[in-house]
């Protein structure tokens, strides 16, 4: 008598709405409640207990895996109302891997074979949801026979369930395909047709070939049908077998135009533009029809039918780009919609515009909305700005010197959070564009000056980029002292590791560049002043090397140098600020700055003895100075090849030397480095002892904030300078200056007063301006010349061929349509269906396919004659779709498995797989 | 309390449908919600992104969920696999997304490579998860017809009927889907198999609370 005093699932739901905070607590004591009801004896209060756990499950997603055999329990009551219950709980929540899941195949079969249809309904909805592979394949024949029920809800949900049959169990196909065909010709009950229309549109979406021969029946849907649901479906299917078939195509252009004008239905509509615009593209009046609609769509009010319409012209715009074009104004306006949804289809139709000529507007106008939008969106627009841009190696882009401009311009933005993207185009176009470079190193000066944009994590791989390119192309900068101040400001402590460590190979290369146009300089002075006869070791070297630098490095550089002269005093500044700056670093925990740092310090104090006695003239200068500049020749002339970028396949391309075996002469190198890593893990392992107390110093001063870098640097400084005050000269200001820079301005202020005008007048500028076919009536320059190598330069588009993932059930639905395959209605033939298909008389589907039925033999027989042919042609097609030969040989590979698959399954039968590409549609139809 | 009544004290009516069917008037595109239902809960907190299983897409809806405005879950009904984890993580972040949206922005969200259809019927979210590639229009459509089942059947449906009538949603959600497919297009024909099912339920009540089953059970 339990079940008086249990609390029903009213109560349950009631409580759960009193509670305000201990709703947790409340459902694991009903979860306590449920547990021991559920072992009730009595079906009533075992059902309720399960129906209380199923609310909860469903709604606070309680598990109730444990309470699957409960579950299985309550279907098998007699009592609707329990069986009910019982079958709700297991629909919605067992899985596959239940472990009780094969116990309830007993009680499914009888219910399907229930004579009420309530109960048959139940069983079959259950079945759609849990079907898997054993449920499947053991009440494959009750749906069988339920499909030809002459209950029409029965019936329906049969078919219904057949979807989840031929998903988990493709051997179904075989037994319920006919019948599936056969229901789609049932015009008289149009839920029947409807259906199976919905199992055959998904089941085309997956592998449309095998359903071509089919399209007979789907056309006469087509034509006929007055039910919206179902025209969608076949619209559907279409979309997916024209391009399969251009006479197909050329049939169905002409009813689905009509279906457009005349339907009132806008999902109907939309559906008609979809299918002819992704499937019917060729069709040229059928896509101006279809643009027409579009148009309506976008001036329509309802957000739903705008963002429909946008949506449309993202499909057609790659093949009809006049399409989009029409509607530019509006695409434009779409940008400020206050739906993210238009928004970000309307950008990307923007981008879809955007070509040579009108490049730099629509840029503009887009880096200026960008600092207007929020975070997101903004991001998302320069995004696609960078991505567009540099699309096919900046196929778009003429005028480099504005692209740079505007990547320095893009890393300025408050939100930017691109720094990955950009870092990366600007080291590529540096290397690849080489007019360009004078304008790049300008642009990395500028955010290398600028202190402010330390302090915005975001842009420190920029700013990783600019130091590099400054560095590597020094000799287009004005003011390399700037730009070594720049590069060791204080500041640079707020960057990570990394970064740098970038920073400080930069400025080794700077320091390079000034000493060797200092020497240099001095050299030639010294010729014209002194008027030696003999040119000297230096002067002369200084020509050599001139002559082999490449015009461009020397041209510019010669006259940049006489621009602004590097002067003694000069010299010594960058020596004390190296050491200043520099000398904490040797320090330094990470590994990379410290080794650059110790490199720049060896550097220093090998040039400075030497170089300071040049820098006080003497009489025996000159001596020193051809030492001083031998040194300094050599690191310029290791810093002054071009780099130039890499083939994605050069490793490839480096043939293997004659008598090496990687195999064999290789085959010790393990035990080489075996040994050797220990010793060199110890050579890594830091600094000397001498070196501990700074490097304490380091980690301490690391753990404070970071707000005061400037104090760290100086104690590190002061802590320097005590232990090698030996190599300090006497100059004081430089640590003072230090302290007086503290108070920077916050990152990404914008400083100019960019004054941006608002959003309507820079679109509607833009929509005037731009998108005019006009050309820009002639270029001022022409295009540089940008570097691009052979091939493998791209990365490799990994555009997968959408494979028929479950290719037993295409093959098993070709099986079935192309072999005619007979007796389906004899279950116990079933196992032996393979052998029978093509010993007994055939049975034809309809009257139409006979014909279709001759050629297939005769293709059949074709495949039998010469089946290597025809792997060999499949193979090359697949070359010729896929990019690279790579995936040519991976597709190959694939198609053989799937062949040796076959083979296995078929015995030694004559594969149908192989005669699909064949396959024609009936001449009937066309 | 307002909020604690049952389905049958005098209710807030929300939805009012008028009379035209959804197809024949191509600028049927919203229905009037009425009045809105005041439930005074917090809504949970909303969840970070999170990858799922791959799964095949072979059919149209991959599941239905009814979210209320503050963000409870009112049902949940899933035609693809997705583990309880997966489940409660989905709806906690689809809540999340949908309920910020504004009134007058489109009823469509792409979410992980699919697309939720959502429609707000007053207090209630009805929302749908299709694939990329169909129609959000006739998923919107869908939906629609849903509610126009549920409020026949109700009588004047409100958010109260589907919290204490949750199995019966469920059960008039499977006669109008299968497998994640539409299967009945006819309100009328719904109406007629969900009758049919309750006069079954009534009989096997009676039957069970007749006074000698009573006594069978005692006396077992």
């Amino acid at each position: 008598m339990d079940s008086l005093f249990q609390r029903s699932l009213d109560d349950i739901i009631k409580g759960l709405r009193h509670q305000q905070a201990g709703e947790s607590a409340f459902v694991s004591k009903v979860l306590e409640e449920v547990r021991r009801e559920i072992k009730s004896t009595d079906s009533h209060t075992k059902s309720t207990a399960l129906q209380k756990l199923t609310y909860l499950h469903s709604i606070c997603f309680v598990d109730m895996s444990w309470a699957a055999f409960h579950a299985i329990e309550c279907i098998s009551y007699p009592n609707f109302t329990h069986k009910k219950v019982g079958y709700l709980a297991i629909s919605q929540s067992f899985q596959e891997s239940t472990p009780v899941i094969l116990l309830i195949s007993n009680q499914l079969r009888k219910d399907l074979k229930s004579n009420v249809e309530v109960e048959v309904s139940l069983a079959l909805e259950c079945l759609s949801r849990i079907g898997n592979l054993d449920l499947c394949r053991d009440l494959t024949p009750e749906v069988f026979t339920l499909m030809a029920s002459s209950r029409i809800p029965v019936r329906k949900k049969a078919i219904g369930v057949v979807l989840r049959l031929f998903g988990k169990y493709p051997d179904a196909v075989r037994v319920c395909f006919k019948r599936l065909v056969e229901s789609l010709e049932s015009s008289d009950s149009p839920p029947i047709v409807s259906a199976v229309i919905g199992v055959f549109c998904e089941l085309a979406s997956k592998d449309p070939k095998a359903y071509l021969p089919l399209a007979p029946e789907f056309y006469k849907i087509l034509v006929d049908s007055r039910n919206n649901w179902v025209l969608i479906k076949v619209l559907k299917i279409f979309t997916k077998l024209a391009p399969l078939e251009p006479r197909l195509a050329k049939k169905i252009v002409e009813p689905i135009c009509e279906l457009m004008s005349k339907t009132g239905a806008k999902s109907l509509m939309f559906e008609c533009i979809r299918t002819i615009l992704t499937s019917l593209a060729e069709h040229e009046s059928a896509v101006k029809l279809a643009a027409g609609r579009i148009n309506e769509l976008l001036i329509d009010e309802d957000p739903n039918l705008r963002y429909l319409g946008l949506h449309a012209l993202a499909i057609v715009a790659p093949k009809h780009i006049w399409a989009v074009l029409e509607n530019k104004e509006f695409v434009i306006k779409s940008l400020s919609d206050p739906d993210p949804n238009i928004k970000l289809e309307s950008l990307r139709l923007v981008m879809e515009m955007v070509s040579e000529s009108n490049v730099v507007e629509i840029c503009r106008v887009l880096v200026n909305y960008a600092t207007k939008s929020e975070p997101e969106f903004c991001n998302v627009i320069l995004g696609s700005i960078l991505s567009t841009c540099s699309n096919n190696v900046y196929e778009i882009i003429v005028d480099f010197d504005w692209y740079v401009s505007l990547l320095g311009e893009m890393s300025r933005i408050q939100h930017c959070q691109k720094g990955e993207e950009i870092e990366n185009q600007l080291i590529d176009i540096g290397m690849r564009v080489q007019d360009v470079r004078p304008e790049l190193v300008r642009v990395g000066r500028d955010l290398l000056m600028d202190p402010a944009l330390l302090g915005n994590p975001f842009l420190h791989r920029i700013l990783s980029a600019a130091a590099w390119l400054c560095g590597e192309y020094v000799e287009f900068i004005r003011n390399p002292v700037e730009l070594m101040e720049s590069l060791l400001q204080p500041r640079t402590s707020l960057l990570p590791p990394s970064v740098r460590a970038v920073y400080l190979e930069s400025a080794f290369k700077a320091l390079v560049f000034c000493l060797h146009s200092y020497l240099k300089s001095a050299t030639s002075s010294d010729h014209s002043a002194l008027g030696l006869s003999d040119p000297g070791v230096s002067s002369q070297s200084y020509d050599e090397f001139s002559g082999a630098h490449g015009e461009n490095g020397e041209a510019s550089g010669t006259t940049l140098i006489q621009e602004n002269h590097i002067t003694p005093d000069s010299v010594l500044h960058l020596l004390n600020l190296i050491d200043m700056a520099v000398g904490p670093l040797s320090g330094s925990y990470d590994v990379e700055i410290q080794e650059r740092a110790r490199n720049i310090l060896g550097f220093t104090e090998l040039i400075k003895p030497v170089l300071s006695d040049s820098l006080h003239p003497q009489d025996e200068r000159h001596k020193q100075q051809v030492e001083a500049s031998k040194m300094v020749r050599l690191l310029h002339d290791t810093f002054s090849d071009e780099l130039g970028p890499v083939s994605m396949s050069a490793q490839g391309r480096v043939p293997v030397p004659d008598g090496l075996v990687l195999h064999e002469n290789l085959a010790d190198l393990e035990a080489v480095c075996g040994s050797s890593l220990p010793a060199s893990s110890a050579t890594i392992s830091f600094e000397g002892s001498h070196n501990v107390e700074g490097a304490t110093s380091i980690f301490i001063s690391d753990q404070k904030e970071e707000s005061e870098p400037s104090s760290e640097s100086t104690s590190l400084l002061a802590e320097h300078r005590k232990r090698h005050g030996l190599y300090y000269l006497p100059s004081e200001k430089n640590t003072e200056h230090h302290e007086a820079n503290n108070d920077y301005p916050p990152a990404n202020e914008l400083k100019s007063g960019v004054t941006v005008s608002n959003d309507a007048q820079d679109l509607a500028k833009l929509a005037e301006q731009s998108f005019l076919p006009k050309r820009k009536s002639k270029q001022v320059k022409a295009r540089p010349v940008v570097v691009k190598l052979d091939e493998g330069d791209v990365l490799p588009i990994s555009s997968k061929i959408p494979q028929a993932k479950d290719d037993s059930l295409s093959e098993a639905v070709r099986d079935v349509l192309l072999g005619n395959e007979a007796d389906a209605d004899t279950l116990t033939q079933k196992a032996a269906a393979d052998s029978v298909i093509r010993k007994k008389g055939k049975e034809k589907l309809n009257a139409k396919e006979q014909e279709d039925d001759l050629d297939h033999m005769d293709s059949q027989s074709g495949t039998v004659q010469n089946p290597v042919k025809e792997r060999s042609k499949r193979s090359s097609r697949k070359q010729n779709a896929d990019e690279g030969d790579h995936g040519g040989d991976k597709g190959k590979q694939k198609r053989r498995h799937r062949h040796g698959k076959h083979r296995t399954r078929e015995g030694v039968q004559n594969p149908p797989a192989n005669v699909i590409s064949q396959t024609p549609v009936p001449d009937l139809l066309l | 309390k307002s909020n604690t009544h049952g389905p049958t004290s005098s209710k807030n009516r929300w939805l009012f449908l008028s009379n035209a069917c959804f197809f024949s008037s191509p600028n049927r595109t919203e229905i009037s919600a009425r009045i809105i239902l005041p439930l005074g809960l917090p809504s949970p907190e909303l969840g970070t992104a999170g990858a799922y299983s791959q799964r095949p897409s072979s059919i149209m809806i991959h599941f239905v969920c009814l979210i209320s405005r503050q963000g409870k879950v009112r049902l949940t009904k899933w035609y693809s696999t997705y583990t309880q984890k997966e489940r409660s993580k989905a709806i906690r972040e689809l809540s999340g997304v949908i309920l910020s949206r504004g009134p007058k922005l489109c009823n469509f969200v792409d979410w992980k490579g699919y697309k939720v259809v959502y429609k707000r019927y007053a207090s209630l979210y009805f929302c749908m998860c299709i694939d990329d590639e169909d129609n959000e229009l006739e998923a919107l459509e869908v939906i629609h017809h849903f509610v126009e089942i549920l409020d026949r059947y109700f009588g004047s449906v409100c958010e109260l009927d589907l919290i204490f009538n949750f199995h019966k949603a469920y059960y008039i959600l499977d006669e109008l889907l299968i497998a994640g497919e539409l299967q009945e297009s006819s309100k009328k024909t719904v109406a007629k198999l969900i009758s049919a099912q309750d006069s079954l339920v009534e009989v096997a009540k009676e039957e069970a609370s007749s006074i000698s089953n009573i006594i069978a059970q005692a006396t077992k």
